[in-house]
């Protein structure tokens, strides 16, 4: 047989040894990247979508730290709350955009204003980022107080994590056209009124949101060069579209363009890794039962399954490569198990305003 | 004087039982059942007022007891009835401060760097809105009366007078307790704080008394000082409750409602 590059490839590089057979999913993880998903003494910190919150219990039970900066007091924190705004480091809730996350970014450094930053509603004023809250403020003093706390605990988030875990959610979005502003949720559908001279349709090209994280990483940076991205793509399809496609093939569209995003930004900035969990759900080798049977959320057993992989990941960090494979960290399956039954849960629960838009759900 | 009790000898009316307003509720009631006993009082005053107080003058109605607002709804047919209604849970729930720390629109005794988180309005109101079930249903029960009218507590007192004398009462003391820790180590949550809670509190009893159409008395405003505290010589010796002094103020306040009452 002639030489050729394809004979100095693992097993890993064929269909037929890797997915036909003998498939793993831990087999997805990038084993020659120096960077390390996550070490013992990180301060991980999370955004994205619905699926971004999954980790956090795993990450806590693990007994690494996720940063939270804006903690109810004990006394307030049986109330109930919408769409998970407080699952995350900061209470900012579902981020489904790069542009989002970037521009909340800027707001809590104060470089952007949104023009259309408050909604006055039946005496609420209400959070156009934050819709869903469920105790909005009763005044614009009080709004401004509540905000600037929050952004600043935004900020305290952002510049102590040592990992930043980011799940690209959609490129579909409803953005404000005096200025750009991207809105979680399409307004009128969570809170507001949707307004076409003031409100518009956005489906963000790959260009587009390649240039928005790699803007954010580069702008986080200078206030915390030492940080680490882990990037996912959400494996769930949009709940609904706002472009003339069918949802079918609109979700293709926005999965494969965050997918590329996700694999140019890891490519071309250090310290950014790729974490396959849209692969693991959604990849042909994926049993049916990863997904509930609307087809769109993901099961208990398709989170465990990405969660086991994440905690492949961490055992095969860069810092438990330092000592000895065999006395690598192991948690116990029973512990696997009680962290998987909890995540599970949570994604049980999980509320998306995303999902606020297809009245039916 | 005690002129009726309760079937299981419980709860006791003090006072005239044909007096025509009947005080009830929680224990901030004990403040006027004091100045009925007052000599300085008008004796027709007195005899106006009776108060549904426990037999042992030792635990006021407290909310849940069935047969205290069963007792209260018969002594009240025909008469005015004014209930005290909790007032304390800036006390009994954020006596001492939380961690995180938070504040609220309108506290402005935290340091510009200090780490507080804002908690808004709406969410504190959502925190008290449990007790107000209770009381929307008690006042339903109450519609032989000639009258309603829903009073709140005094305004908080300020730290130097609590922090003297905590140590005396065994709510705060159990709290302390079951946290683990030293009272010494608990910060008691600052005067502005403890006000503001307050307000939020006289505000929701003010709404609560104005969608259900009965009246409300507040606070007076003379028993408090210039901040909003309550002033000393309308301190009993505890941590949460006023005296016989400003037991006389709300009397006052209840005789300048006569005729101006909802049914």
């Amino acid at each position: 047989m002639n030489e050729n590059p394809y004979l100095k490839q693992s097993d890993s590089a064929f269909w037929s040894r890797s997915v036909s057979r003998n498939f793993s999913s831990d087999l997805l993880l990038n084993k020659d990247s120096q960077s390390p998903l996550f070490v013992k003494d990180d301060l991980i910190v999370s955004a994205g979508s619905c699926f971004a919150s999954n980790l956090i219990p795993w990450i806590e039970k693990e007994g690494l730290e996720y940063v939270r900066t804006e903690e109810l007091p004990t006394q307030f924190k049986h109330l109930p709350e919408n769409l998970g705004y407080r699952n995350f480091s900061a209470a900012y809730g579902n981020i489904y955009t790069a542009r989002h996350l970037k521009q909340l970014y800027e707001q809590a450094l104060g470089l952007r204003v949104p023009a259309e930053d408050r909604w006055h509603i039946d005496g609420m004023v209400i959070d156009p980022f934050r819709p869903g809250l469920a105790y909005p403020a009763e005044s614009d003093a009080e709004f401004d107080l509540v905000k600037e706390s929050h952004l600043k605990a935004v900020r305290e988030a952002f510049h102590n994590a040592t990992v930043f875990v980011f799940t690209l959610g959609l490129t579909e979005a409803w953005q404000s056209k005096l200025d750009g502003s991207v809105f979680p949720a399409c307004p009128g559908t969570i809170s507001g009124e949707f307004d076409d001279t003031k409100h518009e349709f956005k489906n963000f090209s790959v260009d587009e949101i390649t240039e928005d994280l790699i803007n954010f990483i580069e702008l986080l940076r200078k206030s915390n060069p030492k940080v680490r991205f882990v990037i996912t793509v959400s494996p769930v399809p949009l709940v609904a579209t706002a472009t003339k496609s069918h949802v079918l093939l609109a979700s293709t569209y926005s999965k494969s363009v965050l997918r590329v995003v996700a694999e140019q930004v890891s490519n071309q900035l250090e310290d950014v890794s790729y974490f396959p969990a849209f692969e693991i759900i959604t990849g042909p080798q994926a049993p049916y039962e990863y997904f509930e049977s609307d087809r769109r959320n993901v099961s208990e057993i398709g989170v465990a399954e990405v969660m086991n992989s994440l905690l492949k990941g961490l055992v095969t960090s860069q810092a438990d490569a330092a000592s000895s494979h065999t006395e690598t960290k192991q948690p116990s399956k029973s512990k696997t198990g009680r962290l998987i039954s909890e995540i599970s849960r949570r994604i049980a629960r999980a509320e998306c305003d995303e999902a606020m838009m297809d009245k039916n759900l | 004087m005690i002129s009726r009790v309760s079937k299981s000898g419980k709860w006791a009316l003090y006072g005239n039982k044909e007096a025509e307003i009947v005080v009830c509720g929680q224990s901030h009631a004990a403040c006027i059942l004091e100045a009925t006993n007052r000599p300085e009082l008008a004796i027709a005053d007195a005899a106006a007022i009776s108060v549904c107080y426990s037999a042992d003058l030792l635990t006021a109605g407290p909310p849940g007891d069935k047969e205290y607002w069963e007792f209260v709804a018969k002594l009240g047919r025909g008469k005015h009835i004014v209930i005290v209604w909790n007032g304390n849970q800036h006390n009994a729930n954020f006596m001492f401060q939380t961690d995180p720390k938070f504040t609220m629109l309108g506290v402005t005794d935290n340091f510009p760097d200090e780490k507080v988180i804002p908690i808004s309005s709406a969410m504190i109101k959502e925190f008290f809105k449990p007790s107000f079930v209770e009381l929307t249903e008690i006042v339903a029960s109450m519609f032989e009366a000639k009258s309603v009218t829903l009073m709140n507590g005094p305004a908080p007192k300020p730290i130097s007078h609590i922090q003297n004398i905590i140590s005396k009462e065994k709510y705060f003391t159990d709290i302390v307790e079951s946290l683990n820790v030293d009272l010494e180590s608990l910060v008691i949550t600052s005067d502005a704080l403890r006000l503001e809670l307050w307000n939020v509190l006289a505000g929701l009893l003010e709404k609560c008394a104005n969608d259900l159409g009965i009246n409300f008395i507040g606070a007076p405003t003379e028993s408090r000082d210039i901040f909003g505290m309550l002033l000393p010589e309308y301190r009993a010796p505890d941590v949460t409750h006023a005296n016989s002094n400003y037991g006389i103020l709300l009397i006052k306040a209840l005789k300048n409602l006569n005729g101006k009452v909802r049914n």
